[in-house]
């Protein structure tokens, strides 16, 4: 009880303090006017919506799709967004009779935008679950209905889910089914950024299946690129889609007019004809939602009609939730402060995503120290190799060097784990890891950096001593004229190894990006990743510079 | 071989275009960070003690926390638009994030290095003091570098572009495109350099 009551009264200083540390205050404000919302219905045709006020004032509504879900969202060959829920944004617009404007969203950042403004409304291939409701309004009935499943590779050899267990699994980052299908089935999953990562690590054997929405493994299985792949399993956790507009709009006039429009389609057919126009196989969820959105009662009328509250009767609502928002473990304190301030830290309530978080923490520590020795490595080898006078060793490591520190460390790593990985899969069956490939680009980009330092450091020595060589006995000398900077360049690389999570290297930042994709909660999550990048990079400069000290030190004893 | 020159080529515009994002970003990081850094340099010449303390915190604080997560705190908790009132709306994109979470280095460099100038220039110490500038060039070019990062939040800049084409043309091209941009900073940044090594030779000469 003690806990609570000191928590509370930094709670209450924090905010005697809050004036004086105003910046702060600002951007907490900016977080919280974002996150929070109150909403009530007020009768049938729902409460005034600024959503639907501001698309009106502008003449046009912004909607998130996905372009990476074929048919439901995808490009065509010239790079234009089309496919099924395209066509049903676009009937939607004209529906409300205003412009279409689509948005690109991806499975990580859909909520994130919604909630941001930069969309109005989502038809993102997004299931209706409990976790969703809390960060979004879904729009009730629901457009469609999938399952998931599991795309295998030829040579895999699983005859059920649970022959699935700790082997490799590639999924998305942020999908609905990625926690609750870990969790009973103990899969090691991967969590990549975009569908095409995730499918090009399937290719190249990094996993040995894709966890997945089972229409569009469907829709895999008829493309030539997926020919022996195969999809054996039952589908799981089949659950309905939902559109979804942002969690001030609960209630809302346009949530009302959206329900009423997608009720009107699902008695008309209108989404079965459009699903069949574009070859998806017929959902049994939408021949269902037919049936129950033209059954009449006694009197003639639709059973599933708004009542006085503009509420749709309980048995036309979507009752089929996951029951992945059960909570586990022990957790009194975090979730009292949850229950009372509304901060969600679910990393300590939560065994699930408190281990995700730990072994991010723990995966990113592993990754700054294997790149800085590989920096290290390579500039003080570099500079050797440059100093030696070898013919043509020094043009090569000077072309080779300025390639190195001057080309993103992001695009190295693009090119050689997905570029150079594919091609090595493919011809020699050699499978790159993504920590290896990170620790390379990080410890390549830097060393070459670190490289050049040493080596104008070394020819200002030469300069006065023209018989000096670069050993490990002459480094500290070297390294006297040159520390600040290779003390730059390596605390530089310790903050920069979370573009690490761009190859699914799950460490810290992969790991709170995909809390806050299934807690929504980023206000939490992003504080506490400042603060403790902010210790971490803190105590590794100091580590360094310990280590630095004790190296010139020893250059001294002479 | 013939059929690769002919996408690189359709789709070089495209490409430079958004190269042309990754410069501007750049520039306006520089442009905010420089700003917003010499204000802090001045303040530390405050003859209040608390008032240094102060901004070598703050400075610390901006610079240790890396720029990717600055760049994931400014796109996960600040909204798009900001509606002031009905009609004013203050418009928030992806790439003014970006700007501002990179201007997270150069506020840094500027905050300590200016300072540091300016007390050498005092000491009539020229050629430190004038370092300044090509030093500051060089963190220009580390942040166009950096600036690479913005496409994991949505900016259609070069790699993110990259990743588009990859997307539209199918994978079979990944290496030549991937390649193809890097030589596109490659070049960029080698003239640049060049140039920030011309003025810092110019510059040595001129004070010695």
């Amino acid at each position: 009880m003690w806990i609570k009551r000191v928590l509370f009264f930094c709670w209450r200083r924090a905010g005697a303090l809050g004036s004086r540390l105003s910046l702060l205050a600002m951007l907490l404000a900016l977080s919280l006017s974002c996150a929070w919302s109150t909403a009530a219905a007020d009768g049938p045709l729902g409460r005034p919506s600024k959503a639907l006020e501001t698309i009106r004032h502008r003449g046009e509504i912004a909607i998130g799709v996905k372009a990476d879900f074929a048919p439901f969202g995808m490009r065509d060959s010239a790079g234009k967004v089309i496919g099924f829920e395209v066509d049903l944004a676009q009937r939607l617009a004209d529906k409300l009779g205003v412009r279409l404007r689509l948005v690109v969203v991806s499975t990580e950042n859909r909520f994130q935008w919604l909630e941001q403004g930069a969309v109005d409304l989502i038809i993102a291939t997004a299931g209706d679950t409990q976790e969703r409701r809390a960060l979004s309004t879904p729009v009730e009935p629901n457009y469609y209905g999938a399952g998931v499943n599991v795309l295998l590779r030829p040579d895999a050899k699983v005859s059920d889910w649970q022959d699935l267990r700790g082997k490799p699994v590639c999924a998305l980052q942020g999908s609905y089914f990625n926690k609750p299908i870990t969790q009973r089935y103990i899969i090691d999953l991967q969590y990549y950024r975009s569908v095409r990562d995730a499918q090009l690590a399937l290719k190249d054997g990094r996993c040995i299946a894709f966890l997945y929405t089972d229409v569009a493994i469907d829709h895999y299985l008829k493309q030539p690129e997926w020919a022996n792949y195969k999809a054996p399993f039952p589908s799981a956790l089949i659950i309905p889609w939902a559109m979804s507009l942002s969690r001030s709009e609960r209630g809302s006039e346009l949530e009302f007019r959206l329900g009423d429009i997608i009720a009107e389609w699902h008695r008309s057919g209108e989404i079965i004809a459009l699903e069949k126009q574009w070859g998806i196989r017929p959902s049994k969820f939408l021949q269902d939602a037919r049936g129950l959105w033209s059954a009449r009662d006694a009197n003639g009328g639709y059973v599933c009609q708004r009542n006085e509250n503009g509420q749709w009767p309980t048995q036309c609502r979507n009752q089929a939730f996951v029951t992945s928002a059960e909570v586990e473990g022990v957790h009194g304190v975090a979730l009292w402060i949850r229950e009372t301030f509304g901060f969600n830290f679910s990393i300590f309530y939560d065994r699930y995503d408190g281990d995700r978080y730990a072994r991010g923490l723990a995966l990113t520590m592993a990754l700054g120290l294997a790149s800085l020795i590989v920096a290290l490595l390579l500039g003080y080898w570099g500079a050797k190799a440059f100093l030696s006078g070898w013919p043509a060793v020094r043009p090569i490591l000077r072309f080779v060097g300025n390639y190195g520190r001057m080309t993103p460390p992001l695009l190295q790593m693009y090119l050689l784990f997905f570029g150079l990985g594919s091609w090595l899969t493919a011809h020699y069956d050699i499978v790159l890891s993504p920590f290896a490939v990170a620790t390379w680009c990080f410890g390549a980009y830097h060393g070459c950096i670190i490289m050049f330092m040493l080596i104008e450091a070394a020819e200002i020595v030469q300069s006065t001593e023209p018989n000096f060589r670069l050993r490990l006995a002459t480094f500290p000398e070297v390294l006297r004229l040159s520390n600040v900077g290779v003390r730059s360049a390596l605390s530089n690389l310790i903050k920069a190894t979370g573009i690490a999570s761009a190859i699914a290297v799950p460490e810290l930042l992969s790991a709170t990006i995909a809390i806050i994709a299934d807690q929504g909660n980023p206000d939490v999550m992003m504080s506490l990743l400042l603060v403790i990048f902010y210790v971490y990079s803190a105590v590794s400069l100091a580590l360094i510079m310990a280590v630095e000290r004790r190296i010139l030190n020893a250059g001294a004893r002479p | 071989m013939m059929e690769t020159l002919d996408l690189l080529r359709t789709w070089t515009p495209f490409l430079l275009g958004g190269f042309a994002v990754n410069i501007g970003i750049a520039i306006l990081a520089t442009a905010i960070g420089t700003g917003f850094g010499a204000i802090l340099a001045l303040l530390r010449f405050s003859r209040h003690r608390s008032v240094v303390v102060a901004v070598d915190a703050f400075t610390s604080f901006i610079r240790n926390v890396p720029t990717l997560v600055w760049l994931f705190f400014l796109a996960t908790l600040t909204p798009n638009e900001i509606n002031l009132t009905e009609d004013v709306v203050v418009v928030f994109p992806p790439w003014l994030k970006a700007s501002i979470a990179l201007s997270a280095s150069p506020l840094g460099f500027t905050s300590w290095n200016l300072y540091a100038s300016v007390l050498a220039w005092r000491r009539d110490e020229r050629n430190a003091a004038l370092l300044f500038i090509p030093n500051w060039l060089g963190g220009f070019l580390i942040t166009l570098l950096a600036s690479s990062v913005s496409s994991l939040v949505g900016v259609s800049e070069i790699v993110g572009r990259c990743n588009t084409i990859i997307s539209a043309t199918g994978a079979s091209h990944m290496i030549p495109i991937y390649l193809y941009a890097s030589i596109i900073f490659f070049a960029f940044s080698a003239i640049c350099s060049a140039g920030v090594a011309q003025l810092k030779m110019a510059l040595a000469r001129k004070i010695s």
